[in-house]
Formats: C-alpha cells, sequence, structure tokens
C-alpha cells in the first residue's frame, strides 16, 4: 500500500502520466489533467467543468477566492495543445449555474475561448438546465441529450438511462473519487471509472467534490493525483 | 422566599443552598459547584425570587440557560413550581427551537418574568432591534451545566451573549451551575470576568459512589482485547431486572445497538420493556422514550451519552457503564443519573468488555475516592466563533469597531484579542477577505455614514439567523422507511457502503436497504440475521489524563505486590501472572517496551498508559525519528494504553530506544509533528466545522428539499481553493492549530516526553503477543477485517496462550 502511494507522490520524471487503455478495440490515453484524449477521433473528452461554480459561491456569500476558473482553463487549454486535439467533447454540466455566469466570468471565458481553435460540442447536463442558452460568443455547438460516435454513446448520466442500442456508454455526472487507506493516511482521489455498460470520467473542475466507486470485480478503476494516472489498487489492498 | 416555600414543602435547606441565596441577595456572581443531583437549580434560582414579587413592573427579570433542549421542558415546570406555589405575579416561559411560531411572535413583544432557554436561542434573540427594550428589566442569568458548555464553542457564544447583556447591565449578576471540576476559578472567570468578587459556593456533602464491577466467575471467559464485550453478555444480563429500572450506558453508538440487539435475543419477552437511546435516532423517537423512562414503563435503556445529561430519571435504581470509563468526571455524572436526590448513594455497575477494563474500573474507583477529576479547559480565542459574531452583531442596529472590540475584549474567551486578528475577521466577514476586497458583488457588511457596520441585505441576515450555533455534525444521511417515516440518520460514508437489499442493524431493529438517494437511505423492515451495524466516526474516545494517571498508578502497585486489595485486581491474577510470564509489569518510573515476531512481522510495543490522543501524537512522531535514523516502513497503531510500530523487516527497536534523548527530544516538536502527520488531511477535516460557524458555509433552508443543492459547498473545497488561492487565510491557521491542540494535546505530549525522557525503559522480547500488546494488535486489525473474523482469530489467539 505505502508503496502504491509512493509510486503516485514520485511519479517519472518527465512523463506526461497519461496512461494508455484499451477500451471496445479503440485505444484511449487517460490524462491527469482529468480528461481523456481519443486519438482515432482526434477528440478530447472532458465532463463537469462547472464554469462559473466559485463565482456563484462568492455571490451567495461564501467567500472562496478568485482563481478556480482561470486554473481550470489554462489545464484544458494545456490539454488541447499538448495532445492532436481537433474537437473536444464535453459530456455534460459545463456551466454551474445562471448565478455564476456573470459578466466578468462570461468575459474571462470568451477571451480563453480565441485561444483555443478547436471544434467543441456539449452533451448537455442538468446543470446546463440552468440556461436557456449558452453565450453564443463561447463558440460551443449544443448536441441534445447523447451522442453517438465510433461506437460510443456520449451521454451526461448514464448512471441513470439505459443505451439506446447496444453502445456503450461514456459519461461523467457522478464526480467518482475513489478512497484509498493506508495504515496512517486516508486519501481520496477523482478516477476514471470503466464498469460493463459505461464508463465514468472524473470532474474535470478542480472545484467539484464527489462520489466515492467501489471497485467491483466487473469494473476497472483508474485514479490520478494532477500529475500521473494509475490503476487503483485492487480489493484487499487496503479497502475499508 | 423560598425559605417559606422550602419549609411548605418540608424540606431543610442545605447549607451551599443558603450561601448560595445570601450571596445572590446581596448582589454577587458566582459558580455553584456541587454533585449531579444535589439541588443546584433551587440554589441559584431560590435567592432571585424576591424579584418577582410585586410592584416591579413586568418583563424579563431571571434569564435561565440550559445547553439542552430536550431538558427544558422538566426545568420549566421546576422552575414554576415555587413560583405558583408563592403565588407570584410571574409568567415562567421557554423559548427554545421547539416553541412554536406564536408564542415567540408573543415573546418578541414582551418576556416572561423568568425565560429559560437555549445559548443558540438566546444568541438568536438578541439579534432582534427589540432586543435593548426586552432585555431592558434583567436582573440575573443563570447558566446550568456550565462545565459543559465550557468545553466547547457553545461557551464561547455563552460568553460573547453575557459580554452583550453587559453592554446593557455591566453589574449583571451571572451565576453558573456546574459539576465537580478542577479549575473552578477558571469557569468562574469565564463565566463573570466582569465580578471579581464573584463567589464559588461548593457542597461540603458528599455524595457517595458505590462502583462495583461485574467479574465472570471463570475469569478466562473474558476477552483480553475487544471492545464489544458481548462474548460475556451473560454476565450482565443476568444482573438485569425489569423490576428494578435500569440505565445501561455504551461508549459508542454501534456498541448500543449490538448490545441492545444481544438483550432482546437473550430476552425476548422483555422487549415491550427495553429501550434504545442514542444520538442518532429520529429526536421525536427519542422523546417518546425519554417519557416512557419517566413514567416507568420502559425499564431497562441501553443508551450512549446522549444521556449523560439532562433529564432527570427519578425512577432509574441502577446505572451500567459498558466498557472502559474513559474519564473519571464521566463516569461519576454516568452515576449520579440513578436516584437523582440529595445525600442518596449512586449506585455504578462497572461490565467490562475486555479484561483490562477491570483494572480501569478499579483504578477509577481509587480517582473517584481521591477526588481526581479532569480539569475543563475553554477554547481560547476560536476565530470561527468571532467571525459569526461579527455577523451576529452586525443584524439590527449593528456596531461600531471600537465599541465592538471592547465588549468582544471583556470575555475572557478573548480577553487578549488582538486589534489585527480582531480586523482580518471584519475584513473577511464584510469583505470576503483582501483577496476579494476588489470585488464589490461579494460585500457582506457594509459600513454606514455614522461609522456603524450593518448587514446588507435581508436575505443574509435571514440566512445567518438559521446557521447561528457551533454545533456541527458529520454529514449525516437521513434513514427513513419507504413510506417516508422518519427513523434516525447515519454517516455519509457509510450509506455510501450500503448496497440495495443489503441488511442492517439500527434503531434496534433489521431493516432492510431499498435504496440511497437525495441524502436519504429509503429502508424496509426485515427479519433475520447477518445485518451490518453502522459504525459512526469520532465514536472513539480518548482517556482522560486523570484516568491515565490513575491506571499508570494502579500497574505500578501490582508490579509492587500491593495491588491485591480489590476485587479486580484478585480476578485479574491469571492475566497478570502471563504477562509476568511472558514479559513483565512496570513499576514505578519504568516505561516497558515489548519487541515480538509474528506471522505479520516484527512488533515494537511501547506503553505509556497515557490515553488515545497523545499516543496517536506519539506514534507518529516517533516513527518518524526513528524512520529518520534507520528508515523503515512502518505501520501505526496507538491504544489508550500504548503503541505499536509493526515493521515487515528485523527493525533495530533496542537501539532506538536507547537513544532516549534524542527520541523523546522536545526541540523541532512541532516540525516533526508536522513531518510525520498528515496534519492537511486532518486540519482539512477539522475546518468542516470552523467553514460552517464562520459561516463559510450555508446547510442550506431547512425543510426544502430541492434547497438549490447547488450551492451547497463541502468545505473540504473550501480547504483546498483558500489553501491554493489564499494560503494565510487565519482560519486555515486555526484548523491546522485546532488540530495540533484538540487531536494531539501538544501540552500533554510535552509532558509524556519529558517523562519519558526521565524514565527507565525496560525492554523484553516475547515469544508472542502479551495481555497488554494483544489490544493494540486487535484494535489496528479491527479497521482492516471484519468483526467476525476477528473475534475468531482473537480467540484463537487466546486459546493459544491458555492451552500453554
Amino acid at each position: 500500500m505505502d508503496r502504491f502511494l509512493n509510486r503516485l507522490r514520485q511519479p517519472n520524471p518527465g512523463d506526461d502520466g497519461a496512461l494508455a487503455v484499451t477500451l471496445q478495440g479503440e485505444s484511449l490515453m487517460l490524462l491527469p489533467e482529468r480528461a481523456v484524449f481519443w486519438p482515432s477521433q482526434s477528440a478530447l473528452l472532458v465532463a463537469d467543468l462547472h464554469w462559473g461554480k466559485d463565482e456563484a459561491f462568492r455571490r451567495q456569500g461564501s467567500p472562496v477566492p478568485p482563481g478556480v476558473l482561470t486554473a481550470d482553463l489554462k489545464r484544458l487549454k494545456h490539454c488541447i495543445d499538448r495532445w492532436p486535439v481537433e474537437r473536444v467533447y464535453i459530456l455534460g454540466d459545463l456551466i454551474h449555474n445562471r448565478e455564476g455566469m456573470s459578466e466578468d466570468v462570461v468575459h474571462e471565458i470568451v477571451a480563453w475561448r480565441e485561444t483555443v481553435p478547436v471544434e467543441m460540442i456539449l452533451i448537455p447536463g442538468n446543470h446546463d438546465r440552468h440556461l436557456a442558452q449558452l453565450p453564443l460568443s463561447f463558440i460551443i455547438q449544443v448536441m441534445p441529450y447523447a451522442l453517438t460516435v465510433a461506437g460510443f454513446e456520449m451521454t451526461h448520466d448514464p448512471t441513470s438511462r439505459s443505451p439506446s442500442s447496444d453502445d456503450y456508454m461514456i459519461g461523467g455526472h457522478v464526480h467518482p473519487l475513489f478512497r484509498i487507506r493506508s495504515s496512517n493516511d486516508l486519501i481520496m482521489l477523482p478516477c476514471f471509472y470503466f464498469g460493463p455498460d459505461y464508463a465514468l470520467l472524473p470532474a474535470f473542475s478542480e472545484f467539484t467534490g464527489g462520489f466515492v466507486v467501489n471497485a467491483e470485480r466487473d469494473a476497472d478503476v483508474y485514479l490520478t493525483d494532477g500529475r500521473v494516472v494509475l490503476p487503483a489498487p485492487r480489493r484487499g489492498f487496503g479497502r475499508e | 422566599m423560598i425559605e417559606h416555600w422550602f419549609e411548605a414543602q418540608g424540606w431543610e435547606p442545605h447549607s451551599f443552598q443558603t450561601d448560595c441565596w445570601a450571596a445572590q441577595r446581596a448582589g454577587c456572581s458566582g459558580l455553584v459547584q456541587v454533585p449531579t443531583g444535589s439541588g443546584k437549580t433551587y440554589a441559584a434560582y431560590g435567592g432571585c425570587l424576591d424579584l418577582l414579587k410585586l410592584p416591579e413592573p413586568p418583563g424579563l427579570r431571571i434569564l435561565y440557560i440550559t445547553p439542552l433542549r430536550a431538558m427544558t421542558r422538566d426545568l420549566e415546570l421546576a422552575l414554576r413550581k415555587p413560583v405558583e406555589a408563592l403565588s407570584l405575579p410571574a409568567a415562567v416561559e421557554s423559548r427554545t427551537g421547539d416553541t412554536s411560531s406564536t408564542v415567540r411572535t408573543r415573546q418578541r413583544r414582551r418576556l416572561p418574568e423568568v425565560l429559560l432557554t437555549t445559548p443558540e436561542s438566546l444568541t438568536l434573540l438578541l439579534t432582534y432591534a427589540e432586543a435593548p427594550r426586552l432585555f431592558a428589566r434583567l436582573d440575573t442569568v443563570i447558566v446550568d451545566e456550565w462545565h459543559e458548555l465550557l468545553a466547547s464553542k457553545r461557551g464561547t457564544q455563552v460568553e460573547l451573549a453575557l459580554a452583550r447583556l453587559r453592554q446593557w447591565h455591566p453589574q449583571l449578576k451571572t451565576w453558573g451551575l456546574s459539576a465537580t471540576l478542577a479549575n473552578p476559578q477558571q469557569a468562574l472567570t469565564h463565566l463573570a470576568p466582569h465580578d471579581a468578587e464573584a463567589v464559588h459556593i461548593t457542597a461540603r456533602i458528599n455524595r457517595p459512589i458505590e462502583i462495583e464491577s461485574i467479574i465472570p466467575v471463570d475469569i478466562r471467559s473474558v476477552p483480553w482485547a475487544g471492545n464489544m464485550g458481548l462474548r460475556i453478555a451473560d454476565a450482565l444480563i443476568e444482573r438485569l431486572d425489569p423490576a428494578v429500572p435500569t440505565l445501561v450506558f455504551t461508549n459508542t453508538r454501534n456498541q448500543a445497538e449490538m448490545w441492545h440487539d444481544a438483550l432482546l435475543q437473550a430476552k425476548p419477552e422483555w422487549s415491550s420493556l427495553i429501550g434504545l437511546h442514542h444520538g442518532s435516532l429520529d429526536r421525536e423517537g427519542r422523546e417518546v422514550l425519554e417519557r416512557a423512562i419517566k413514567d416507568g414503563s420502559i425499564r431497562i435503556v441501553i443508551a450512549t451519552s446522549s444521556l449523560d445529561l439532562g433529564v432527570d430519571f427519578s425512577p432509574i435504581e441502577q446505572v451500567v457503564q459498558i466498557g472502559s470509563p474513559k474519564g473519571i468526571a464521566r463516569l461519576m455524572q454516568r452515576a449520579g443519573r440513578s436516584n437523582h436526590r440529595l445525600g442518596e448513594t449512586s449506585r455504578l455497575i462497572c461490565m467490562p468488555a475486555s479484561a483490562l477494563h477491570l483494572l480501569e474500573f478499579a483504578a477509577a474507583r481509587e480517582a473517584v475516592a481521591r477526588g481526581e477529576i479532569e480539569a475543563i479547559l475553554p477554547p481560547q480565542e476560536p476565530l470561527d466563533v468571532l467571525c459569526q459574531h461579527l455577523i451576529t452583531r452586525s443584524l439590527a442596529e449593528g456596531f461600531d469597531e471600537d465599541g465592538l472590540l471592547a465588549e468582544i475584549r471583556s470575555t475572557a474567551a478573548y480577553a487578549d484579542l488582538s486589534h489585527a486578528r480582531f480586523d482580518w475577521a471584519l475584513q473577511l466577514v464584510a469583505y470576503g477577505g483582501k483577496t476579494l476586497r476588489s470585488y464589490p458583488d461579494y460585500q457582506k457588511l457594509a459600513k454606514q455614514e455614522d461609522g456603524h457596520w450593518q448587514i446588507r441585505e435581508n436575505k443574509m441576515a435571514r440566512r445567518h439567523r438559521m446557521m447561528i450555533g457551533t454545533i456541527t455534525s458529520e454529514t449525516s444521511v437521513q434513514v427513513r422507511f419507504v413510506n417516508g417515516a422518519r427513523i434516525g440518520h447515519v454517516e455519509e460514508s457509510f450509506a455510501g457502503r450500503l448496497r440495495p437489499g443489503q441488511k442492517i442493524l439500527f434503531a434496534g431493529r433489521t431493516l432492510q436497504v431499498h435504496r440511497f438517494r437525495d441524502m436519504t437511505l429509503f429502508v424496509r423492515s426485515a427479519k433475520g440475521k447477518r445485518a451490518e451495524v453502522p459504525r459512526w466516526m469520532g465514536g472513539k474516545m480518548p482517556f482522560s489524563n486523570q484516568l491515565a494517571q490513575a491506571l499508570r498508578r494502579s500497574f505500578q502497585e501490582i508490579a509492587e505486590g500491593e495491588g491485591g486489595s480489590s476485587p479486580e485486581v484478585e480476578a485479574l491474577q491469571p492475566l497478570f501472572a502471563t504477562q509476568q510470564e511472558l514479559s513483565t509489569i512496570p513499576k514505578a518510573g519504568e516505561v516497558l517496551v515489548e519487541l515480538c515476531q509474528t506471522r505479520e512481522g516484527f512488533h515494537g510495543f511501547c506503553f505509556t498508559f497515557e490515553g488515545r490522543v497523545v499516543n496517536d501524537g506519539l506514534a507518529a512522531l516517533l516513527a518518524y525519528r526513528m524512520g529518520q535514523v534507520r528508515p523503515a516502513t512502518f505501520t501505526i497503531a496507538a491504544s489508550d494504553y500504548g503503541i505499536e510500530w509493526l515493521c515487515p523487516e528485523r527493525y533495530p527497536f533496542k537501539e532506538m530506544f536507547r537513544e532516549r534523548e534524542s527520541l523523546f527530544s522536545e526541540e523541532h516538536l512541532l516540525r516533526d509533528t508536522l513531518e510525520s502527520i498528515n496534519v492537511g488531511e486532518l486540519a482539512k477535516r477539522q475546518f468542516r466545522g470552523i467553514a460552517r460557524i464562520a459561516g463559510l458555509t450555508f446547510d442550506g433552508y431547512p425543510g426544502s428539499r430541492k434547497s438549490g443543492k447547488q450551492l451547497q459547498i463541502s468545505s473540504g473545497l473550501i480547504y483546498d481553493v483558500f489553501s491554493r488561492y489564499d494560503p494565510d487565510n487565519l482560519l486555515l491557521q486555526q484548523a491546522q492549530q485546532e488540530v495540533l491542540e484538540t487531536q494531539f494535546e501538544e501540552t500533554r505530549l510535552r509532558e509524556t516526553l519529558r517523562r519519558l525522557r526521565e524514565s527507565t525503559f525496560v525492554l523484553r522480547d516475547t515469544p508472542r503477543p502479551t495481555p497488554l500488546s494483544l489490544p493494540l494488535i486487535a484494535d489496528r486489525l479491527t479497521s482492516m477485517l471484519s468483526t467476525e473474523a476477528l473475534e475468531k482469530r482473537l480467540a484463537r489467539i487466546q486459546q493459544q496462550w491458555t492451552d500453554s
């Protein structure tokens, strides 16, 4: 267990921390930035960005210091620049709520958007309903609730629906976390979850909580501390 | 006045009561410190009854503060009795979270002459514009269970409310009622800092406490480790009889559920006479049970600390403690729950959950006899409470900075509050601190032209009124039947692990999980066994300093062959013989270190008898320091008795313990502690309460289910964001300081290190774990294995001992 934690704490220098997995014959790169790069489609998959969440909290009286949105946008741009990305699929909850979409926030996003010349496609989530329409200046194409590409059905919350076909679903919504307990330590890390019927992406925003998932026998879980992606330790290993 | 009433009742006032009445009539403040159930209430109340005579105009004269909402009903009756008997023209009423809105509205026009309330309701009342008028004729404040409040931030909140009242009544008579505590002077200073002449009244009555342990005939049947004690449940059950109303105290909610179940299994014919009471059960259900105890229809109650305080259960004749007593004052408090009457003997039956508890009972009895009880240390200058208070004071007419600082400094908790810290807190609540200074949308408070600070929006004011208070609880999940009936609550982490169909034991029944949704766990009634029992965090209470000392003394007496006097020590002889044979029993000035190899690896044990809090910190600290000299991977465990380091490879513990001066050095203590433990993670957990109290997080409006869940925020996230974007935030430092002080008791850790440096170390290689080290191994395993498997494993190890 401690050896596992050490691996998390000391990633190989020079490594970008990504981990390649094969899913339904497709090769996917799991990125420590909490995103997935899909080489055959030149696509980046992200879920639960919750833009403007910190702003929403300030507006209702929690003194959250500014900086979250800027850091999140920077990280997203880093992924887009680092990998040969042509389009970004956003698997729902792009924005947090209406209050969070203040003038300043919209301004910052529009300015950022000009620096990322890629196609952006949103499959809306429950939070996106708070806003009747995204600002046009975001230049984000909005899809219906699901979109199938190369045998993967992308949708915000795959846990609550059955697939429209036999397609494997990919989504977010849950903000999956994995809990690791060692002799004197307890950590919770965002994780990628690959179950029998669907995959769940970690929430992209750093300003999100989450829900602890278990590594069932028929599921693969990969976790990340922001620098490296690793397979989750198996049962009998620091589990409660 | 009160004398007439006492006479009419045929009561003889005790001298501490007449002392108290005299002091009150002389206009003094004071602290009444007598054992539970000795008649404190009338001591403090009697002297002010004179205030209720005509021709004084009506309005609030006496304010009575109690920490427990559940207690107000009984207290109200007790306070009303003499008023009615003497036909005084006064109303006696309560005001708590349960008071109906009609009554509350009426009370906001005019308060009764005697008002009974909780700290939270008082603070709330003080935020209304009409407060100065309502409190204009207040004469005396009585604070009940002051020892209980003093230990927590609720006490700080009371101090601040009293400071506010003193703005209108500089000579406000303030009386505290307290159980016996070791530092009455400090308790008095925090209660009545304005009155240098305040008196401290103690009763010279001894309320005898008789402590008897249950000693099973076959001592070998008592497990040497574990905290549940169910294996020897029969030894207790045969002592129970519905004819003798009994209160059975356990140490955790988990243990209460299991014992309740065991009792039902053993005596199904008693099922209508047995009750279960703990803090996670629905409040209404608990109140029904409390009434049933009082009217005698429920005869045996399994309870946790939820019944430590409060309601007078006159029918209760016998009190049982299962497992470690944990503290002297706590044990005395529990014993006092039987025969809640002056001068009568309190009887307490102690039931060991594992063998060494017997020694703890004997040690506790000794400490009770010597009057060695714990000191209660009030929180010093908590910034979160200050932040909340600043918003509280910005409601109604608002405040001016200098005046408010002076008012706050008039309390003992904030006597040394610096201008800089006050300013920092004001900036945080007003503008969101320096990071949001240039952010006009945030502003909560506004400075008026006359220099007064006031809250900016009514919406904020409403929200704050709902958030007043310093009681914070774990994120809990409601447990409901599928039809919606409430049963209670469990921790989110427990609910999250359950799967539909799984059975749990909760509220004394077997329930089947239906689904977990929207922070509610829906269940159905079920039959059958194999049920999971919820575990609640924070259930493990550490030893108090006093009990630790008493226990060390007991061990020394045994080692020196003087300890045979008590029946417990007598009964434990076989265990001590095994300990002596495998290792040794440490004498005065000695510290025992045992080394042992098992299939698990190489164990080092150090028995400090310092209580789990200190041992936890010490274990990590020493592991870190040993690792600096010779690196290794340790698995660490700590209990009230000692520390275990487990190492997969052979480790030179002996060499390490030879370097006592450096190993137990106080130099770089803070640095090494911060290095050795994950303070960040612990501080993050501690920050939960702080963020809630300081108003950084908002629990949502009660009752409205879809209270905008997207507006709830976890304190862990705020902690992360602060650490990253505002690392100088003083609330972060407070969290770290609270971790070091409350989780690691730095002061006690230093004393321990000093004691260890001056001790002689006795190092022993043992062929297998000893009676002292087995509980440590067991505690460590509990967190890794299911209870059932663990019990089997332990039984097997113990079997090996008995065989050899």
